[in-house]
């Protein structure tokens, strides 16, 4: 399997702490509450429909809400692929982290 | 509080079809929170923000969607071709063929098109020529012009206009050129020293400001150079010319003189109505003795004058300002000068008097092949869009799962172009490789080198590049908007009323091709029988075995009756004659004048002659009065003519002979001879005065016996060389001589027809391949009318007889079609055939027995399958 790029990376992680409420909004504010970085809505769309296609997410259609002006979300859920993508990036990151202090400079 | 619409609508287009409520409703919801935080304003120029941060990702994931999809169509159209390969084959075969047509016939439009267009200047230059008014000379079937122009024409031009920017002359040269032993009779030209700056002919070597400046000089193409002095730098060094007094109408005396090379020139491209393989310097014409006044003299037309105008004039106010001048300066009130654009040179016909090697082209023709190629291109279009909706009816199932899944109907179109589109791109693949194949023919058959050099070509490129896109949207889109518009719940439960709104607009289509196709055939028929009646018509002299020499030596010419004489007594001449002029050959116009009851002077311009006796026995000429030329009658060398009919007719006498005209000097008319064509039958007979000149004649004409002619041949050659040793021995038999004069209409019947041939060929395959998909369609139904008793001829009929009705619809196009274009075509002849009911009628019964042998193969196989098989499945 191929390595998770640290977008990737990244959306996936927030979909997975997002649990259940994992939609465009949502993703984009997570990611940007822990990271920063404001993602485009075009770019992580396409990021998603990537992680889409390559098995890591499912599509779940959502409830419409008002706010949204009556729209309906499409709801991201990791699959078992997804999580092992996961386990194997984390996998990766701590062997990659081991032994080296938490602070580098 | 709403989000900025234009700004919602881009994202709907954007974002991925089916979902676009995700995107648009985050982008509201966040919308609807920063609204209530920072105000709307702010959350305005947030939502645009985001849309245009979106873009590029946008723009990418759709680019690489379609891509994905279109690796899908890739597949599905391949698998389409693998798996019916006779429709497959006739697609590419028509769209193949229809293709290399049109790229045949683009590189003879496109060399037609580019005479003269090498020059920098060519917009801006034009040639003077003489115009002469319509009313002068009846008969002929358009205005008459003449090339030709006196010497002084263009420095005076360029002196009293401002507009005139520059002018340059060209005069004809017919001389030789010696070097040491070796004799080269090329054609050559004389040019003033400003030539380089209006013709951009590329000079190698020397300098283009000096290299005509002086008299004696010469510059010679490469290929005559290399012939001169192989190798050696031909630069500075010298050749001897010579040319035979009174020979061209620029020379007085004999002109014997050293001219040294002044410069290289590139050979002259075959797209120049300028041929020559050397220029003399202008300056050498003066230097000569006894030439001094040539140069100033307006009463010769002996030049081509050539300025270049500023473009701010346009040519017809020009021609205005010019209209006078020709009587101001010759007292010629008959004649105009009228300027002629060098891009109209090649296409200019009747112009008599051209230079020589001029090739006169056609724009008509031009214009007809360049119609075929399209119709070509247009059948094996509708061949392949009958095919496709034929075929495509098996492929309903496939459009409709496709529908259901979700297809946008843009979609399917793009799905049905890029098949089209393919195909063709396969198609103009073949069509470049059969290019290549029948380049070499083709090009043998124009007469001229073309190379495929495509990459090297852009203007090729892109045509090709056209042609596919072209072929592909125009085949492509009937059945792309015809099957996208197709809705899937109509497909899945099998309605009858789409497959008969598919029907009809292909009948249609077939009814067109078969309207193309009585076209053709008619148009072919008719340009034949049209070019047969020129060839075979009747000239009013005999061509066959006469023997044409063209004599060059002044000497020679000068001992005109010796020669005769000695020719006359060889075995197998009949009759010897000489003359100034032979049938075909140009002509000037004098003509003559005489003075009507009244007293009044009646001028009639006719062409003119100098003949020797024995003219009319050698051409079998018929006399309708009166007498010929004889050695008995002392006076007449001096004081006779002989008009022909047209002549004779236009002074409205009623008993011509015995009345005096004025023709160099004051003459009687001594007979009347028959009309016969002195020039190509594409102009009218002109009046034309003969009198009788026993010396300084141009031809050598002797009526030879048929049998044993290449003795006969070899006599004349060793009985003339004795006479004129400085020039190689030429001759020509007359009728050769006119079957070239008609090569250029002979080679266009041949191109037409074949090209016909072609486009009748591909509607012939196509129609093959859409009844055998039709007989495939019914086959059940075939199956049942033969259980229940259909005999086999009722069955044939049965299946054929919609293509027979078709083809009759098709003649209420196709007739008035052919009947206005061919009339118009016919229109270039003075001497035309009538178009008659059968050239039409044969048309139309080609197109049937071709239709009903193509279709007729079909049913019959269809009528002949047993029930069985084809009733079995149910």
């Amino acid at each position: 399997m191929k390595e998770l790029t640290l977008s990737q990376l990244t959306i996936l992680l927030a979909i997975l702490r997002l649990k259940d409420n994992a939609y465009g909004v949502t993703i984009r504010r997570q990611i940007h509450e822990v990271t920063g970085k404001a993602f485009p809505y075009g770019t992580l769309y396409s990021f998603l429909e990537l992680l889409h296609k390559k098995g890591y997410v499912e599509k779940f259609i959502g409830g419409p809400t008002k706010k949204r002006g009556g729209r309906r979300k499409i709801l991201y859920k990791p699959t078992k692929k997804g999580l092992e993508a996961l386990q194997a990036a984390q996998k990766l990151q701590k062997a990659l982290w081991r032994d080296i202090p938490e602070k580098v400079v | 509080m709403r989000p900025p619409k234009y700004a919602e609508k881009i994202c709907n287009r954007l974002s991925r079809r089916g979902e676009e409520f995700s995107l648009v409703g985050d982008l509201q919801e966040e919308f609807c929170d920063l609204c209530s935080q920072k105000g709307v304003l702010s959350a305005k120029v947030w939502y645009w923000k985001q849309v245009f941060l979106s873009l590029p990702g946008f723009v990418f994931n759709s680019i690489f969607w379609s891509f994905i999809m279109f690796k899908n169509y890739l597949k599905i159209v391949l698998r389409n071709l693998k798996k019916n390969k006779i429709y497959t084959v006739i697609n590419l075969a028509g769209l193949a063929v229809g293709m290399t047509a049109f790229i045949l016939i683009f590189f003879h439009i496109r060399y037609e098109l580019s005479y003269d267009g090498f020059h920098e200047k060519g917009e801006r230059v034009y040639r003077i020529i003489r115009q002469y008014s319509r009313n002068v000379i009846k008969n002929t079937p358009e205005e008459l012009y003449i090339g030709g122009t006196p010497a002084p024409l263009a420095p005076y031009l360029v002196q009293t206009y401002p507009e005139v920017l520059a002018g340059t002359r060209v005069g004809e040269v017919n001389g030789i050129l010696r070097l040491e032993d070796s004799k080269f009779s090329q054609n050559g030209i004389f040019a003033d020293s400003n030539f380089f700056d209006i013709f951009s002919f590329k000079l190698l070597q020397g300098d283009a400001e000096r290299a005509l400046q002086t008299p004696f000089s010469i510059i010679l193409t490469r290929e005559l150079a290399k012939k001169c002095f192989g190798r050696e730098d031909p630069l500075g060094k010298m050749i001897h010319f010579y040319k035979q007094k009174n020979e061209s109408r620029s020379g007085q005396k004999n002109e014997d003189y050293d001219v040294q090379v002044t410069g290289i020139l590139e050979d002259v491209p075959s797209n120049s109505h300028l041929r020559f393989d050397y220029i003399l310097s202008f300056a050498t014409i003066t230097a000569t003795p006894g030439n001094a006044q040539l140069l100033e003299t307006w009463q010769r037309s002996d030049y081509y004058n050539y300025i270049e105008l500023d473009p701010q004039t346009g040519p017809d106010v020009f021609n205005e300002k010019i209209a006078a001048l020709a009587d101001q300066r010759r007292g010629q009130k008959i004649e105009t000068y009228v300027l002629q654009s060098l891009r109209d040179i090649h296409f200019k016909l009747g112009i008599l008097d051209e230079m020589p090697g001029n090739m006169v082209g056609d724009i008509k023709q031009v214009t007809f092949f360049s119609l075929i190629a399209f119709v070509i291109l247009l059948v094996a279009c509708i061949n392949y869009m009958n095919l496709a909706t034929a075929r495509f009816t098996r492929r309903l199932k496939e459009i409709g799962v496709r529908k259901v899944i979700g297809a946008h109907k843009s979609q399917l179109v793009r799905q049905f172009l890029t098949e089209s589109t393919l195909l063709s791109v396969f198609a103009v693949f073949l069509a470049l490789g059969m290019v290549g194949l029948l380049l070499p023919v083709f090009s043998r058959f124009v007469g001229r080198e073309i190379s495929l050099s495509l990459f090297n070509d852009p203007l090729i490129l892109s045509v090709l590049f056209g042609v596919v896109v072209f072929t592909g949207l125009i085949s492509g889109s009937y059945p792309a908007l015809f099957l996208s518009s197709i809705r899937p719940i109509s497909i899945f439960r099998g309605g009858s009323n789409l497959r008969l709104s598919g029907g009809r607009m292909r009948n249609m289509m077939v009814c067109l091709q078969f309207a193309v196709t009585i076209l053709l055939i008619t148009c072919t028929v008719v340009i034949s029988s049209q070019i047969r009646h020129v060839l075979h018509k009747d000239v009013g002299y005999d061509r066959e075995h006469v023997v044409v020499m063209p004599l060059r030596d002044e000497e020679a010419r000068n001992q005109g009756s010796i020669i005769l004489k000695e020719l006359r007594r060889l075995p197998n001449v009949q009759y010897a004659t000489s003359s100034e002029y032979i049938p075909l050959a140009v002509n000037n116009i004098p003509g003559f004048w005489y003075e009507d009851e009244s007293g009044d002077r009646q001028n009639i311009n006719a062409l003119e002659s100098g003949i020797n006796y024995d003219f009319f026995k050698v051409f079998k000429l018929k006399l309708l009065a009166g007498r010929t030329f004889s050695p008995e009658y002392q006076d007449d060398e001096k004081g006779t003519v002989i008009l022909n009919e047209t002549a004779a007719r236009k002074t409205g006498w009623k008993e011509p002979v015995g009345k005096m005209v004025h023709c160099m000097g004051y003459r009687r008319i001594i007979g009347v001879v028959k009309d016969f064509h002195h020039a190509s039958l594409h102009e009218g007979i002109q009046p034309m005065v003969l009198h009788l000149r026993p010396q300084g004649f141009a031809y050598v004409c002797v009526r030879i016996n048929p049998d044993n002619i290449p003795r006969t041949i070899s006599l004349l050659k060793k009985n003339v060389e004795k006479f004129s040793p400085h020039f190689a021995f030429e001759y020509y038999f007359q009728d050769d001589y006119f079957n070239m004069k008609y090569s250029a209409d002979q080679r266009f019947r041949i191109l037409f027809g074949s090209f016909s041939l072609l486009a009748v060929f591909i509607a012939c395959i196509g129609l093959f391949g859409l009844s055998s998909f039709v007989m495939e369609q019914r086959t059940k139904e075939i199956g049942i009318r033969k259980v229940l008793g259909a005999s086999l001829p009722g069955l044939i009929r049965l299946l054929s007889w919609k293509y027979i009705i078709l083809v009759v619809a098709a003649n209420a196009v196709a007739w008035p079609l052919a009947y206005i274009i061919m009339s118009r075509w016919l229109q270039n002849f003075a001497f035309r055939i009538d178009l008659e009911a059968w050239m039409f009628l044969l048309a139309s019964l080609i197109t049937l027995l071709i239709v009903m042998l193509t279709v007729s193969i079909q049913s019959f196989r269809a009528a002949r399958t047993d029930p069985v098989r084809s009733l079995r499945f149910e």
